[in-house]
């Protein structure tokens, strides 16, 4: 596609917790051994008024600040399942609170950790075809409000946190293929239960993250080397060829073993999940600032994005770094 | 394909958990085996499937093997040992 990433910025909520927190709370837990394979050591939580909404409103009023004309802005995608309410469309809020223009498309995007890859393929097309010329895809998610303080297998993992970026026409193609995937039969693998239409809610619902790791485990250990491998003979290339890998930052476990099975050098991969955890749908964005602003990306690398999880979901590109 | 006999698989068991002294038996489980928590069970599982080249991977039911006597039992009906 003629279309590139122009700009991205990031919000982290203030409040952060780190191992002390967790061995505060849970003192039997062994800290040392959870931050070895999850590798993160600090994570942010939202506040307890402050919702996806508020905190993809602050990301994105960075990009205005840098001297982004919002009525440029032709659509608006927002990826959430952690949405204001379960209606109105928390995009149509953001339109608003943003002070978009009325023409702007705006919707929802119901995906995690692959969503950010489903953005720029829908926000790419929309792009391309000529339906919005620019746009702004923000993946902001408040995951920590459904983890209970003695989730063992969460808890230690997700982090607060919202992307927003500028996708916008290219003189050349610099965003593709794709590679998407879907595979329902994992829902029940990571899931909030009592969440929607197919529980009957009351006052009392309890609203938990369930996630079975192991079962999540294989998943990612099977499907995302087949996803990456399926990019590389779609796009003709080889890792030799990649400049950057930045897949999803789910765990430190998870991405040690997806490039051991792709033999992928630790120096072609950027990793940041040690410093703001997994953020579900923002952590490639997330990944793909700070590893600009750490001069590991360079005007017209050669970048492949992979994101997975929930749903079971996966989708993976490659795009060509468009600024800086 | 790669093979692996019972003891090698104790092994590989034994060094993902972390275990200086050669204390696991076929009922070792998740139960029992203090190191051998939700997150020990994924060191345990990314191991295997280092040792097999890729091969455990697809396995969806090895997820729920949470004990030793389970995971040979897996391997076994795949052939891997």
């Amino acid at each position: 596609m003629k279309v590139q990433i122009k700009a991205i910025e990031y919000y982290l909520p203030l409040q952060t917790e780190n191992g002390e927190t967790l061995r505060r709370d849970n003192p039997a837990w062994r800290i040392e051994d959870i931050e070895g394979k999850t590798g993160v050591l600090v994570r942010h939580i939202s506040g307890r008024d402050q919702t996806a909404v508020d905190m993809a409103g602050s990301a994105a009023e960075k990009l205005f600040l840098s001297g982004i004309k919002k009525e440029e802005i032709d659509y608006l995608i927002f990826i959430t399942q952690s949405p204001d309410y379960v209606l109105p469309t928390s995009a149509c809020i953001l339109q608003d609170i943003l002070g978009l223009k009325k023409s702007c498309v705006a919707f929802d995007m119901n995906l995690g950790c692959s969503g950010f890859i489903y953005g720029l393929a829908v926000g790419g097309a929309l792009s391309e075809s000529g339906l919005g010329k620019n746009g702004l895809i923000i993946c902001s998610e408040t995951y920590t409000k459904y983890i209970d303080k003695t989730d063992r297998t969460c808890r230690p993992l997700f982090s607060d946190a919202a992307a927003a970026i500028l996708l916008g026409p290219a003189a050349s193609d610099r965003l593709g293929p794709f590679e998407m995937g879907t595979d329902g039969s994992g829902f029940r693998d990571l899931i909030v239960p009592e969440s929607g239409a197919r529980t009957a809610q009351d006052a009392s619902s309890n609203r938990k993250l369930f996630m079975d790791g192991a079962k999540v485990f294989m998943f990612t250990m099977d499907m995302v080397p087949q996803c990456v491998t399926a990019l590389l003979k779609k796009s003709q290339k080889t890792i030799d060829d990649i400049d950057l890998f930045v897949f999803h930052q789910a765990s430190q476990v998870v991405l040690d073993r997806i490039m051991e099975k792709l033999e992928i050098p630790k120096e072609k991969a950027f990793i940041n999940g040690h410093k703001v955890g997994n953020t579900v749908s923002a952590s490639i964005p997330i990944a793909l600032k700070d590893a600009a602003d750490e001069k590991r990306l360079k005007k017209d690398d050669l970048v492949m994005l992979i994101g997975f999880g929930v749903g079971y979901s996966w989708g993976g590109c490659l795009t060509r770094w468009g600024y800086r | 394909m790669v093979k692996a006999s019972e003891q090698e698989v104790f092994e590989i068991i034994r060094k993902a958990l972390n275990l200086k002294e050669k204390t696991l038996t076929l009922e070792s489980s998740i139960r029992d085996v203090e190191a051998w928590d939700s997150l020990g069970h994924l060191g345990i599982l990314s191991a295997l499937d280092k040792f097999f080249s890729g091969g455990i991977a697809p396995i969806k039911e090895m997820a729920a093997a949470d004990s030793v006597g389970k995971i040979l039992k897996i391997l076994k009906k795949y052939s891997f040992i």
